[in-house]
C-alpha cells in the first residue's frame, strides 16, 4: 500500500511537467512542426519561475512570467523556422544548448552560485486542498499532495481534446499538419498559424518548467529538466494526436521513475535505476516502430 | 439547357497580361464567360492556360488588364477574395488533407459557427445538403485518403460549391481519371450547368472538349487565338489552332509493326500478384510481346495494369510466375540487371519513380547507369565529354532547355518526360515498358514521343504500353489487350476495333477470353 502510494505520487510528480511540455509538443506536431526544443524551453521556464518568485516573493507571479517568457521564446522559435525558414531541427538543437548554457550563466551572474540555487525565501506552488477526498484510501494520500498547477492538467487536457476534435480551430490545425497547401488554398494564413502554435507551445513549456522548479521541489539546478523535454517529445511521437494517451504514457514513465528511486534505496548502483525511464522510452519506441513497420510491410505485400 | 436569347456575361477579362521575370506567360488576353455555360480553354503546355486561370481566381495579380465580374471591375489579391465573388478553383493536384474526412475538408477555412464553438457536426450536414443538391455523392464521414481519385475530385468540387462558387474552374480534371470516372464527371458537370453554375474546363484532350463544352477558347503562346461555339468547330480545326498549323489529330498512317519470329521480346507466364483494396492484382496472367510489336494495355485504374508495369520492369517481384526477355528467364533479376540486357522503363509516376527533381539532367542520365567495371566508380560523372553527350541527346529529343546542368524541377512536365525518353531510348532498348507516357503532356510533345516509340519498334523492340487514354492506345499500339480484374479480358486489333469495344471489356460488360 505504501509502495503503491509512493509510486503513484512519484508518477504524478514526474508526469505533470511532461504532460504540459507534451501538450505543447502535441499541438506543434498536429500543426506539422516537430519541435525538439521542448527541453530547452522548459528549462528556461524553470529558471525564470525561480528567479521571479525569489525576487517578488510570489510563486503565482513566477508562473505568470515563466509562461510569458516561454511564449516569447516560442514565438522567436516560430520566427526562425517560419519567417526565416530555418531548419526546425537545427534551430531546436541550438535552442536546447543555448538555453541550457544561458541558465547556467545567469545562475552564476544573478545568484553567484554554480550548480543549483535554493533559498528559504523561495516559496513553492501551494498545494490544493481536496477536502474529504483526502481520507479515501490510496487515492487520498496520492492526491492530497498535489499543487494547483498539477490539478490544472485535467481541465487543460479536456480542453485541448475538445478543441482538437470538435472545433474549427482544431480542424485547421489538423489540416495544417496534413497538407499546408490545402489550408493555404482555403485562404488562411499558414505562417501566422504556425507562429501562434509555437507561441502556445512555448507558453506550455514555460508552465512545465515552473511546475518542475516550484512544484515538487523548490529550487533551480542547472540542467534540472534532465531529459524530460525529450521524454515528452518521444511520447508525442508515440501517441500522435491523442491527448489522454499522452497523460497515460507520462504516468507510465513516472511509475518507472518511481521504481528507479525505490531501487536506488535498495542499494542498486544509482545509474541503473536512473536509466529506467529512458529504457522504457526506448522499449516503447521499439514497440511502436515495430508495429508501424509491420503495418507498412502488410500494405506493401498486399499492395 | 434552353439557350437564352441574350446570353448573360458573368465574367469578362480584358487585356490581361502577366509576366514572370522575363517570361510573358499571358499577353493581352480577353476572355468572356457566360452564365451557365461550360467554357473549355484549350492550348498546349505553356500556352498560358494555367496562368490565366491563376489570375482569374486570385492566385496571381495581373500586371495589366481588368477583370469585370457581373459588370463591376474588380481586382483580387488572394483566392479568398475571388471566392468571395463566387469564383472557385479545382486544382489538378488536389488540395486536400488526406487524414481528414471529406466533410472536414469541405468546410475547412469556412466552418460554420465561430472559431471556438463546436460546429463540425453541423458541417457534415451542410456538406450533405450541397452534395445532394448537385448529385455529388461521396462518403462524407470517411477520411479522404480512403476515397478513390474520382471521389476525391468530387470533394474538391463540393469544396468550391460549399464556399459559394458560381463560376467553377477545373484545371485538367480528367488527367487523373479513368474513362468511366470521366463520364461520370461529365454527367455531374452537366447537372451543375443546369443548376446555373458556369464552368471553365481546362484541357488539351479535344475529344472531351467536343463532348462537353458549349464554347471553346484556344490559347497559343500566351494569347487567345479564337473563341468558338463547340457545335461550329471540329477537332481538326481546334488542333490546328492550338499548334498553329493545320496539323490534324487524325490517326497518322504509320506502318504497323512487323512481328519478327523467334522468342518473344517479353514473355510473362502465369504471373500473379497479391490483390489489395482498390486494386485487383494479377491472376495468373500470360502475355507475349513479340520483337517489333507494340502491345497496348487498356484497363480501368486498379485492374492490375500498375502491377503489370512493375513486374515487367522488375520493380516488383511476382507472387508466382515467370518473366522472360528474348527467351532468357529474368524473373529473379532486378531492374538494373534487366537494363543491362536491353530494358527501358518509363514509370507511371514521373516525379516519384523516374526523376529526382532536384538532380540535374546529367545526373538523371547517370543515375541509371550501372558500373560494369570497378574503374567506372571513379570516372568523373560530369566530365566535359559526358556533358556534351547528354546535351546532344537532349537536343535530339528536343528537351528544352538542352542544358545538362539544369535541374529537373526547373523543367515543364513535357520536357521532364522528354528527358526520361532521351535517357531510356538512347540505350537502344530491346524491351520497352511504358506507363502513361503522355499523361499531362501536350499534343505536339506527345506526337514526338509516339514517333520515338514507333522508331524503336521498327528497330525490333517489343513495347508494353499502359495508358488511360484509349485514343492514344488505338493510335500507337499494334495490338490492344484489355485487363479486367487482373485477367486478360480481350485482345483487339486497333485497325478493326473501336475504343467503344475496348470500353465494353474494360467495364466487364463483355468477356472474350
Amino acid at each position: 500500500m505504501d509502495l503503491a502510494v509512493f509510486l503513484l505520487a512519484a508518477a504524478i510528480a514526474y508526469a505533470v511537467p511532461i504532460v504540459y511540455a507534451g501538450l505543447g509538443g502535441q499541438i506543434s506536431l498536429t500543426a506539422g512542426d516537430l519541435n525538439i526544443a521542448l527541453e530547452g524551453e522548459m528549462l528556461a521556464g524553470a529558471f525564470v519561475a525561480v528567479l521571479v518568485t525569489y525576487i517578488l516573493g510570489s510563486p503565482w507571479l513566477g508562473i505568470a512570467v515563466a509562461i510569458l517568457v516561454g511564449g516569447v521564446l516560442g514565438l522567436l522559435f516560430g520566427v526562425m523556422i517560419v519567417t526565416l525558414k530555418g531548419d526546425v531541427f537545427l534551430v531546436g538543437i541550438t535552442y536546447n544548448f543555448l538555453l541550457g548554457a544561458l541558465t547556467v550563466l545567469l545562475l552564476s551572474i544573478i545568484f553567484g552560485v554554480r550548480g543549483s540555487f535554493s533559498s528559504p525565501q523561495l516559496t513553492g506552488i501551494p498545494i490544493m486542498p481536496i477536502g474529504p477526498l483526502a481520507h479515501v484510501p490510496l487515492l487520498g494520500p496520492v492526491l492530497s499532495g498535489q499543487t494547483y498547477v498539477a490539478w490544472l492538467v485535467v481541465p487543460m487536457v479536456f480542453a485541448w481534446g475538445y478543441v482538437l476534435r470538435s472545433t474549427p480551430l482544431g480542424l485547421r490545425l489538423r489540416a495544417l499538419g496534413d497538407n499546408a497547401d490545402a489550408v493555404r488554398s482555403a485562404g488562411l494564413d499558414v505562417a501566422r498559424m504556425r507562429l501562434g502554435v509555437q507561441m502556445i507551445c512555448g507558453m506550455l513549456c514555460g508552465l512545465a518548467g515552473a511546475q518542475l522548479a516550484l512544484g515538487t521541489l523548490t529550487l533551480f539546478s542547472s540542467g534540472m529538466s534532465a531529459g524530460r523535454g525529450f521524454v515528452a517529445l518521444a511520447i508525442v511521437i508515440l501517441v500522435g494526436q491523442r491527448p489522454w494517451m499522452l497523460v497515460l504514457a507520462a504516468l507510465l514513465f513516472g511509475i518507472a521513475d518511481g521504481i528507479g528511486i525505490k531501487l536506488q534505496q535498495a542499494d542498486v548502483p544509482a545509474q541503473i535505476p536512473q536509466m529506467l525511464p529512458y529504457v522504457v522510452t526506448l522499449l516503447a519506441l521499439c514497440a511502436v516502430s515495430a508495429r508501424r513497420w509491420r503495418a507498412a510491410r502488410r500494405d506493401k505485400t498486399s499492395a | 439547357m434552353a439557350a437564352a436569347p441574350a446570353p448573360q456575361v458573368c465574367v469578362m477579362l480584358r487585356g490581361i497580361t502577366k509576366t514572370f521575370g522575363p517570361i510573358v506567360a499571358v499577353d493581352g488576353v480577353d476572355l468572356e464567360l457566360r452564365t451557365g455555360e461550360i467554357h473549355a480553354v484549350v492550348g498546349e503546355n505553356g500556352a498560358g492556360k494555367s496562368t490565366l486561370m491563376g489570375v482569374l481566381h486570385g492566385l496571381h495579380a495581373a500586371d495589366a488588364g481588368e477583370i469585370v465580374v457581373d459588370g463591376v471591375t474588380r481586382s483580387f489579391r488572394s483566392p479568398r477574395e475571388a471566392i468571395a465573388l463566387g469564383i472557385g478553383m479545382v486544382h489538378q493536384h488536389f488540395m486536400l488533407a488526406a487524414s481528414l474526412t471529406a466533410a472536414e475538408n469541405i468546410v475547412l477555412g469556412f466552418e460554420p459557427g465561430t472559431a471556438t464553438r463546436s460546429s463540425l457536426s453541423e458541417a457534415v450536414s451542410l456538406g450533405r445538403t450541397v452534395a445532394e443538391r448537385f448529385d455529388l455523392r461521396v462518403a462524407l464521414d470517411r477520411p479522404v485518403r480512403d476515397l478513390a481519385i474520382g471521389a476525391q475530385q468530387r470533394v474538391e468540387v463540393l469544396k468550391a460549391l460549399y464556399r459559394g462558387a458560381r463560376i467553377l474552374i477545373l484545371d485538367e480534371p480528367t488527367a487523373v481519371l479513368s474513362p468511366d470516372e470521366v463520364e461520370s464527371l461529365f454527367d455531374r458537370l452537366r447537372i451543375l450547368r443546369a443548376g446555373g453554375i458556369t464552368i471553365v474546363f481546362i484541357s488539351h484532350k479535344l475529344r472531351e472538349v467536343m463532348a462537353l463544352s458549349d464554347r471553346v477558347t484556344v490559347m497559343r503562346r500566351g494569347r487567345t487565338v479564337a473563341t468558338l461555339a463547340t457545335t461550329e468547330t471540329t477537332r481538326e480545326q481546334l488542333a490546328g489552332l492550338m499548334v498553329g498549323s493545320d496539323a490534324s489529330t487524325n490517326k497518322p498512317s504509320v506502318p504497323k509493326g512487323r512481328v519478327a519470329g523467334g522468342s518473344p521480346a517479353l514473355s510473362l507466364r502465369g504471373i500473379a500478384t497479391p490483390p489489395r483494396p482498390g486494386n485487383a492484382g494479377l491472376k495468373s496472367l500470360d502475355l507475349d510481346i513479340a520483337a517489333g510489336e507494340i502491345v497496348g494495355i487498356a484497363a480501368i485504374e486498379g485492374n492490375g495494369q500498375a502491377d503489370l508495369l512493375e513486374i515487367a520492369a522488375g520493380v516488383q517481384a511476382p507472387l508466382r510466375g515467370t518473366v522472360a526477355m528474348f527467351g532468357r528467364d529474368v524473373t529473379g533479376e532486378d531492374i538494373g540487371r534487366r537494363r543491362d540486357v536491353g530494358l527501358a522503363y518509363v514509370p507511371e509516376d514521373r516525379h516519384r519513380d523516374a526523376l529526382a527533381l532536384d538532380a540535374t539532367a546529367l545526373e538523371s542520365f547517370n543515375a541509371v547507369r550501372r558500373p560494369q567495371h570497378w574503374s567506372d566508380w571513379l570516372r568523373p560523372a560530369a566530365s566535359r565529354s559526358e556533358r556534351r553527350r547528354v546535351a546532344e541527346l537532349m537536343r535530339k529529343f528536343d528537351v528544352r532547355p538542352p542544358d545538362p546542368l539544369a535541374t529537373c524541377r526547373s523543367m515543364s512536365g513535357g520536357n521532364q518526360q522528354k528527358l526520361v525518353f532521351a535517357r531510356e531510348f538512347s540505350r537502344d532498348p530491346k524491351v520497352i515498358v511504358l506507363g502513361q507516357p503522355t499523361r499531362g503532356i501536350d499534343i505536339g510533345a506527345s506526337q514526338a514521343l509516339f514517333g520515338r516509340i514507333w522508331a524503336a519498334r521498327d528497330r525490333g523492340a517489343g513495347v508494353l504500353l499502359v495508358s488511360a487514354d484509349l485514343d492514344e492506345l488505338f493510335t500507337v499500339a499494334d495490338r490492344i489487350v484489355v485487363l479486367y480484374e487482373g485477367c486478360l479480358a480481350a485482345s483487339l486489333d486497333p485497325a478493326s476495333a473501336a475504343p467503344r469495344d475496348a470500353g465494353l471489356y474494360m467495364t466487364g460488360a463483355r468477356h472474350a477470353i
